[in-house]
């Protein structure tokens, strides 16, 4: 009798051997290891997922550039690290993350309102004022006092900045915290997909805009009202991307 | 120690050093994953900084149920899956194991031979060793196979037993040197 066809020998733990084809393993040692050598493979193979990588494998990524989409995709916060990949053991949160979790709101909308009057808070109403009533009490600007008495509402207060340079770094961070979580929230609010919501958010983030754009005018050198300005722009673009996504099939942006 | 949970907590809130550290653990598992499924090694390159991006954006998605390394294997499976499908390699599937399974001369097989089974899967055609890294090393069912490919099941099984065929041909002379060092049991080769 001829050999069983090695194809079919393969699939003997899918499909069971039949009557035939038992009585020719059981006379036959050739089949009958090769049914063993099959079986052997496939344990092997089975572990082959929870097998050691090589160990000098060389990396298929590096972090470098892997941190640099990171950041472009708003998914990583703050500059990047100096030290080596060896030194980092433990963790150290960044600056903002105590107050940002005491202000964390429960839901994502509630979130973007809160990100949003803050925002709208600070370049046009009380916070741009206490800019300058500090600033004319104290034109040196040079003790960073004036911003670090700045609170939002959000439990930043009491942060006791000691210069406007440290104040403007955390600003910044502040800011890519800001960028982060609303690219976040642009891409997983569900609510947000809803087109009259976005025009809504476009037009306030216009008003922000705009108002920022006007004081600045006056005072070009104020970094507060430039980095507000420029966050405001980004968003708006973000929101305008996702507004584009929301229209119906065929349809296109021209206006708001 | 930090556990796994805290350390993704902080790496959704963009804290580079926890992002890092996740990176730093699981690459080389990662890059195995990649390797193995990609087979070319330029193209496994350009896949793996795709799927630690995918791990990143998908870090909310972990809930902890599922161990957090088993959590990653599944992602960097599915994000190259998906690489693969949009390099179109996919694409040719059937017809790939058609011609992978056809009269392969006994010198050239010969020169083919494998040292291990991840040697002997490189030697597979694209879409044959697909089926068969997904079925018999991570665990698919041909149901899934089938979605994932865009295949019949029916059609995932016949690779699959074609390519386990051509696999045993290839990792004959090691598998049987094993099994008689083992057993001391003679083979003829049919």
């Amino acid at each position: 009798m001829p050999h069983l066809e090695t194809e079919r020998i393969a699939a003997f733990d899918h499909e069971q051997p039949s009557a035939n084809e038992l009585a020719h393993l059981a006379a036959c040692i050739v089949c009958r290891t090769e049914h063993h050598a099959f079986n052997a493979l496939n344990q092997r193979s089975m572990h082959l997922s929870d097998a050691p990588p090589p160990p000098h494998a060389p990396r298929l990524t590096d972090w470098e550039s892997l941190s640099t989409r990171l950041r472009a995709e708003g998914l990583m916060a703050g500059a990047a690290l100096t030290e080596p990949v060896s030194q980092i053991k433990e963790s150290r949160p960044f600056a903002m993350e105590s107050w940002w979790k005491r202000a964390k709101p429960r839901s994502n909308s509630e979130l973007l309102r809160a990100v949003a009057a803050a925002l709208i808070f600070a370049v046009t109403g009380a916070g741009i004022n206490q800019i300058r009533n500090d600033r004319a009490a104290s034109p040196t600007t040079a003790s960073g006092t004036s911003t670090a008495s700045i609170d939002f509402g959000l439990g930043m207060g009491n942060t006791g900045f000691a210069s406007v340079d440290e104040a403007t770094k955390a600003l910044a961070q502040t800011e890519r915290q800001f960028d982060r979580i609303s690219t976040w929230i642009t891409s997983n609010d569900p609510s947000a997909t809803k087109s009259d919501i976005l025009r809504k958010r476009l037009a306030a983030l216009d008003r922000v805009i705009a108002t920022a754009y006007e004081e600045l005018q006056t005072a070009p050198q104020d970094r507060v009202l430039d980095h507000y300005f420029r966050s405001a722009k980004a968003t708006r673009e973000l929101t305008l991307k996702q507004l584009g996504g929301a229209l119906p099939v065929g349809r296109s942006l021209e206006r708001f | 120690m930090e556990t796994d949970t805290a350390i993704v907590r902080r790496a959704i809130d963009g804290d580079e050093r926890a992002m890092r550290m996740l990176w730093n653990q699981h690459s080389a598992h990662v890059d195995a994953v990649v390797r193995r499924l990609a087979g070319d090694p330029d193209l496994a390159e350009d896949i793996a900084q795709e799927v630690w991006i995918q791990i990143f954006r998908a870090l909310p998605s972990w809930r902890g149920d599922a161990k957090f390394s088993t959590w990653v294997h599944r992602v960097a499976v599915n994000r190259t899956l998906n690489a693969l499908r949009s390099t179109r390699r996919q694409s040719t599937v059937e017809t790939a194991i058609e011609e992978d399974s056809a009269f392969v001369e006994q010198d050239g097989e010969r020169a083919m031979l494998a040292a291990t089974i991840d040697d002997a899967a490189r030697q597979l055609s694209p879409g044959a060793r697909t089926v068969f890294l997904l079925h018999d090393v991570e665990g698919y069912t041909h149901e899934e196979i089938a979605t994932e490919l865009g295949i019949t099941p029916g059609g995932s099984k016949s690779q699959l037993f074609k390519a386990r065929a051509k696999l045993r041909r290839l990792l004959a002379p090691l598998m049987d040197l094993t099994e008689a060092g083992l057993t001391e049991r003679s083979y003829a080769a049919p």
